[in-house]
């Protein structure tokens, strides 16, 4: 056990911190211990979030390659509660306006129908990115997608 | 709600919550009129529908609360937060 770690448990013990800081404390240590392991400056991917808030995409240069194209480094963070809050705007949407949307997204590459998108449908996609982990390499940059 | 737009040279920042008043009233002024024109069309029906399509609007945005968009190379660098 690292000496954070114990220190985190003596102040839970000792009344300093509440159970719930503790927790956030002990997670926090993980990932920062996870990201010395691996040698990179990118947050550990977390296995599974049980009330997933944000979609996290991080893409950064792989240190120590030769990098010919020039490097990108993206952070992205979407609240969660935008799928919610579009599936409910996507259902007051007219019929005929629904149409071009859709025929829009059909022209993206996206073949579901968002009208049949409901409530149920929508907590069962929720329930599913709770385990939304990747973390692959490509062009020499590590792409990282995940739930926090 | 603050959004934060920054590009390599500059950053703006936009308060939201001013923005909020100002479209309550401008919605609030505009609503008699839809549904005014909505009487004279005979699509009265559709009132309530352009209410809660405007409410959904309004939870949208309020969703994005958290939003950030950091997307940097070597030339270019672009970043928006909603906080």
């Amino acid at each position: 056990m690292t000496t954070e770690r114990i220190q985190i448990l003596e102040m839970l013990s000792a009344g300093k911190i509440s159970v719930a800081e503790a927790e956030r404390l002990l997670q926090l240590t993980t990932e920062v211990s996870g990201r010395a392991a691996d040698g990179s400056s990118l947050p550990a991917v977390p296995q599974r979030v049980a009330d997933p808030r944000f979609i996290r995409i991080i893409v950064e240069p792989v240190k120590g390659t030769d990098h010919t194209n020039p490097l990108h480094h993206v952070n992205i963070r979407v609240p969660l509660k935008i799928v919610r809050a579009g599936v409910n705007l996507a259902s007051l949407i007219p019929g005929e306006a629904g149409q071009v949307v859709q025929g829009s997204l059909l022209k993206t590459g996206y073949a579901s129908d968002i009208s049949k998108l409901d409530g149920s449908a929508l907590d069962e996609l929720i329930e599913a990115l709770q385990e939304l982990s990747i973390d692959a390499t490509v062009d020499n940059h590590t792409v990282k997608v995940f739930v926090e | 709600m603050v959004m934060w737009i920054r590009f390599r040279w500059f950053a703006v920042w936009i308060p939201l919550f001013l923005l909020w008043p100002i479209v309550l009233i401008i919605w609030l002024l505009l609503l008699p009129f839809v549904m005014l024109s909505m009487l004279v069309t005979g699509r009265i029906a559709r009132f309530w529908r352009v209410i809660r399509l405007t409410l959904a609007a309004y939870e949208m945005v309020c969703a994005t609360r958290g939003l950030r968009i950091d997307v940097r190379n070597d030339r270019t660098t672009f970043q928006i937060s909603l906080i």
